[in-house]
């Protein structure tokens, strides 16, 4: 099962936040399965139009998410959750 | 009386004494840049954060800040061109029972919402306006225009005003479903017809309170004022080139010819002018303008954002980009500093108790 980490920071507004293992084959279902859980992160990590945010990163196994190579996600999969530096 | 000031680091509530002093009472939301700030009428704050990484969120507060609970954010459509960038501005109007809550974004869009931010609805009648493809964008570095003043009527629920950086004052007296550009008598000396009935650059509009067919407007071309709730506007600058471009404005809550600016030496500079901060108050609805400068520093480098300044009563206040943030008891005759160790100040208000 994918295993998924969060920055820090996304616990100021989801305080029950925690690295956790989730059954997901896409990052897409991973989101969804993500805003079951944890009502509203959504919308922090993706804008209206579903795109991840310009100031979100997604790694998977340490390189960065690229939705043209990236289309499924493995069992062993790690995945952090970062806000980008160029955010600020 | 207290004082909300939103600033990029945190929104910070100060307390008057009985001797006039402010002083800090709360920071709430350390760390994060404050949007837009604004009490309704039943005293909740509402709150807008433009994080940087997680987009726009709305906060209310239904105990004077003790809690904040977090609501819905306005959305663009999947079928709209546009993503919400930033919150602007945040206002409320009163229909029946109702209370309407209005948002205005960056790209330009005016949202309401009739469930207390549950749900958020664009008006698309100003979002499609015909004149669309003209507006640009406002800010420094902004590629997309905004819409960040919202003024609503108490004797016709379906007139609103808004402002736009850069399209000009728009009106809808149909509840938005139509919308009319009313910039006649403006000046946009930053496009080759400055005449032009679209395209202008309102910084702040103030409405009267006591008269409320009295517009007054801090453009980035001058101010100006209108006695016919903005079917025309009327070019008030200082004659004497002092009181012409900046953001901020406060008007008089019981006197439509009263108004106070912070004008910056120019629109490349954007310093005080001689580097000596200033507020230029004017009291026969512009045609003079005298400055207020006692207890303001020299040398200062600060501009007054659009949103950072207030008036209640003879109380006034103002934050600005440089952190620091003053006040007056005596309608701008003398100035006391509050702190000079802020964030950038994008919005001040007093919250009456």
């Amino acid at each position: 099962m994918p295993h998924v980490m969060f920055t820090s920071a996304l616990k100021t507004f989801f305080p029950n936040l925690k690295e956790e293992y989730i059954e997901a084959d896409s990052i897409e279902a991973l989101l969804s399965e993500l805003e079951k859980k944890h009502h509203g992160i959504q919308g922090y990590l993706v804008d209206e139009k579903g795109q991840i945010r310009e100031h979100v990163k997604f790694y998977i196994d340490n390189e960065p998410y690229d939705i043209k190579v990236h289309t499924e996600l493995k069992k062993s999969a790690q995945i952090h959750i970062i806000q980008a530096i160029s955010g600020g | 009386m207290r004082l909300a000031v939103g600033t990029d680091k945190g929104l910070l509530i100060y307390k008057q004494t009985e001797h006039n002093e402010w002083v800090l009472a709360d920071i709430h939301f350390i760390g994060m840049p404050i949007g837009a700030f604004h009490t309704d009428k039943n005293q909740h704050w509402w709150v807008a954060i433009n994080h940087k990484h997680w987009g726009p969120k709305v906060y209310v507060s239904a105990n004077m800040g003790e809690t904040f609970t977090e609501v819905s954010s306005p959305k663009f459509s999947t079928e709209s061109p546009f993503t919400l960038k930033s919150i602007w501005t945040i206002e409320s109007q009163n229909i029946g029972n109702i209370q309407r809550l209005y948002i205005g974004t960056e790209p330009a869009a005016l949202f309401y919402s009739d469930d207390l931010g549950e749900s958020w609805n664009e008006i698309n009648g100003l979002s499609n306006h015909p004149s669309r493809s003209s507006w640009q964008g406002g800010g420094k570095g902004s590629n997309s225009p905004f819409l960040h003043t919202v003024l609503s009527s108490s004797e016709n629920e379906n007139h609103l005003i808004v402002g736009i950086s850069c399209a000009g004052v728009f009106q809808t007296y149909d509840g938005g479903i139509t919308w009319q550009p009313t910039n006649t008598g403006l000046k946009a000396f930053f496009l080759p017809n400055t005449e032009s009935v679209v395209g202008h650059d309102p910084h702040t509009i103030c409405q009267s309170k006591t008269n409320p067919n009295v517009l007054w407007q801090q453009n980035h071309c001058g101010i100006y004022r209108s006695e016919d709730l903005g079917k025309t506007w009327r070019d008030v600058t200082d004659k004497r080139g002092k009181a012409v471009y900046g953001f901020a404005m406060a008007i008089a809550e019981d006197n439509d010819s009263e108004a106070w600016v912070i004008p910056a030496q120019s629109d490349h500079l954007r310093i005080p002018h001689q580097q000596k901060l200033a507020v230029y108050y004017t009291k026969d609805a512009g045609q003079n303008w005298e400055s207020l400068e006692n207890g303001l520093p020299k040398p200062a480098f600060d501009l007054i954002l659009r949103d950072a300044m207030d008036i209640k009563g003879n109380d006034l206040v103002f934050g600005t980009n440089n952190g620091n943030l003053y006040t007056s008891i005596d309608k701008g005759e003398h100035w006391t500093t509050i702190s000079q160790n802020l964030s950038t100040v994008r919005c001040v208000t007093f919250i009456s108790e």
